[in-house]
């Protein structure tokens, strides 16, 4: 491993009045090549207050987090994005009267490079995701999935190292599921550090190389995929005794 | 379910007819630049009916309308743009109408040092006020602006060293109904509503619509929020000041009864009136208020009245204003017209 961590996340505490959310939390990830983790944890685990943590959305109690070796907790929100920090909503936030060209741009011409033109690289950004042919639709009248793809454009653009997602496939079909997978695969490969919150198994199998589960305010699992499913913690708390593991379940991996 | 990947991402959905390569642009300059044409237009050919006309209440009221509509282009593009709403326009515009006033009968400068001078002290004004105001969102900042508004009212009464005070400042060598200076007033508010028309398209303008929409998204893209918010108020307050220079230009004498609440009120309803659209909402309610202000001076309080029945009317029934229902759909794509609002469903905190 050469470089700084892509993400390190030491004695992080978050409390909303007397309830703590988290409470010394510790997560390392390193900038190798191909990296995924997947956040697990039941609903109010606390993953999406990590999340708007580290972009910096709301203020932390205690802690440190480093971006690539960058100390981010004295930075506005805006220096995330500048400093190749993506991320996405679980519920896509976009300009509903836009087109899918016009919300991606406004990416490009807020964090990308200067120069330029920003509605090619917003079309190149809107191709990764296989969006290409619905550039001139309005945001608004697509379809939930295809709003989070273009919201995940719209993270790209800005030319991200790490990319942070929230829920990428709650609310999407089996179908899309699919394809997203395939995206972030793609996403994966070309050197993008992926951090993600999911619930949906299949794509974390598909996606994630490393699997770390959040409960009580702290990890409690950290592992890979398969173990994941093997590990009795993760299935006592999170999956259910139930839980079949997802066909597939080695994945792409 | 069977996750399997290839190598390729497959588009979600298949290719919409007409999508191709000419619909990865975005709306350019140059075709929005037909509608700068036709405010133009619009101005020209009032500016020339007026002096065919040649009665001094056709020029009087033609100077109003366009002193109004920069008015309500500098709210515009506070309220319109960053949902940012002021009630405190006519009072910057009071302020730069004393400080022209004083710079010429005083310093003795020329009228375009004049104007420069109102319009910094707008802009300087407005950033004083807007680094705490900033922080305020929609109502507050109405109340915020409100408390400006009073004050400065009442620094014009008694400021009468500056001022002049009830009694009003005389305006050195003003132009009273001069159809040049009228002119010059139209020129300024063509270029102001051409200057919101492009603003939409320009990097800062779609920021500033990013902003009004969603302050989370804006700065999880990198925007910077809170400058965004500022130097719409300083850029809208240098507006309203500048204006108010013009004024002095065609009034024999000021005084604060032309810097009132009422005054500010009035402005804040003709956006309102005019509609989502940022060109013609402008020049639509601009003109409504105008031709109402100037039909109904034969008994005092009734243009209050017929504005206050308006605005009931507008809020209830056309909340998207006169330009909301004043254009076939079949216009609306052509003129770049504002789509229909729809409901923002997003859910807080996620």
């Amino acid at each position: 491993m050469t470089g700084p961590d892509a993400l390190a996340v030491s004695g992080l505490c978050k409390s909303f009045g007397g309830v703590q959310v988290l409470s010394d939390f510790t997560l390392t990830v390193p900038a190798a090549p191909d990296t995924s983790v997947a956040v697990l944890g039941q609903n109010g685990a606390g993953k999406t207050t990590l999340l708007n943590l580290i972009t910096r959305l709301i203020p932390a109690d205690a802690g440190r987090i480093t971006v690539f070796g960058q100390d981010v907790l004295g930075q506005p929100a805006r220096y995330l994005a500048r400093h190749g920090v993506g991320r996405t909503f679980q519920s896509p936030r976009l300009l509903l009267d836009e087109t899918c060209l016009g919300n991606v741009a406004l990416g490009a011409m807020s964090a990308g490079r200067r120069d330029g033109d920003p509605a090619g690289r917003a079309a190149a950004a809107l191709d990764r995701v296989g969006l290409a042919g619905q550039a001139g639709r309005i945001a608004g009248t697509l379809p939930f999935g295809t709003r989070k793809l273009v919201e995940l454009a719209r993270a790209l653009v800005i030319g991200p190292r790490l990319l942070l997602l929230d829920e990428p496939a709650a609310g999407l079909s089996a179908a899309e599921e699919h394809d997203l997978a395939a995206v972030l695969v793609a996403l994966r490969a070309s050197g993008i550090t992926l951090l993600l919150n999911e619930h949906r198994m299949a794509l974390v199998t598909a996606v994630a190389r490393r699997v770390v589960m959040m409960d009580g305010g702290v990890i409690v699992f950290d592992g890979d995929p398969a173990q994941a499913m093997a590990s009795p913690v993760v299935r006592e708390r999170y999956l259910g005794a139930g839980f079949a593991a997802p066909a597939d379940e080695s994945g792409p991996a | 379910m069977r996750m399997s990947v290839p190598g390729a991402p497959q588009p979600v959905l298949p290719r919409a007819a007409g999508d191709g390569p000419a619909a990865a642009r975005l709306p350019g300059h140059l075709r929005a630049a037909r509608t700068d044409v036709a405010v133009l237009a619009v101005f020209a050919a009032l500016a020339v009916f007026t002096a065919l006309h040649g009665s001094d209440f056709a020029t009087t009221t033609a100077i109003n309308f366009g002193l109004f509509t920069l008015l309500v282009a500098s709210l515009q593009l506070m309220l319109g743009f960053a949902n940012q709403p002021s009630l405190a326009q006519a009072a910057v515009y009071g302020v730069g109408a004393y400080v022209a006033i004083y710079a010429e009968a005083h310093a003795g400068v020329p009228v375009p040092v004049a104007f420069l001078a109102a319009a910094a002290s707008g802009a300087l004004l407005g950033l004083l006020i807007a680094l705490p105001l900033s922080r305020l969102r929609e109502h507050f900042l109405a109340m915020g602006t409100l408390a400006l508004q009073v004050i400065l009212s009442t620094a014009f009464v008694h400021l009468t060293g500056f001022t002049g005070g009830v009694n009003g400042e005389a305006v050195p060598d003003s132009n009273l109904n001069s159809v040049p200076v009228l002119i010059v007033i139209f020129g300024c508010a063509t270029a102001a509503i051409a200057g919101l028309n492009h603003l939409r398209l320009s990097r800062r303008g779609r920021q500033v619509l990013a902003v009004k929409a969603d302050e989370t998204m804006a700065a999880s893209i990198g925007i910077n929020v809170r400058m965004l918010r500022v130097t719409v108020i300083v850029v809208s307050f240098a507006m309203a000041a500048g204006a108010g220079c013009l004024f002095t230009e065609t009034a024999g004498f000021v005084s604060p009864d032309d810097f009132t609440l009422t005054a500010s009120l009035a402005v804040l309803v003709a956006v309102i009136l005019g509609g989502r659209s940022v060109t013609w909402g402008t020049l639509a309610g601009a003109a409504a208020y105008s031709v109402l202000n100037a039909e109904s001076t034969s008994l005092p309080g009734l243009s209050d009245l017929l504005l206050g029945i308006m605005l009931v009317i507008v809020l209830g029934y056309l909340p998207e204003g006169l330009t909301g229902v004043a254009v076939p759909a079949a216009w609306r794509a052509r003129l770049h017209w504002p789509a229909k609002q729809r409901p923002a469903k997003q859910r807080p905190g996620s």
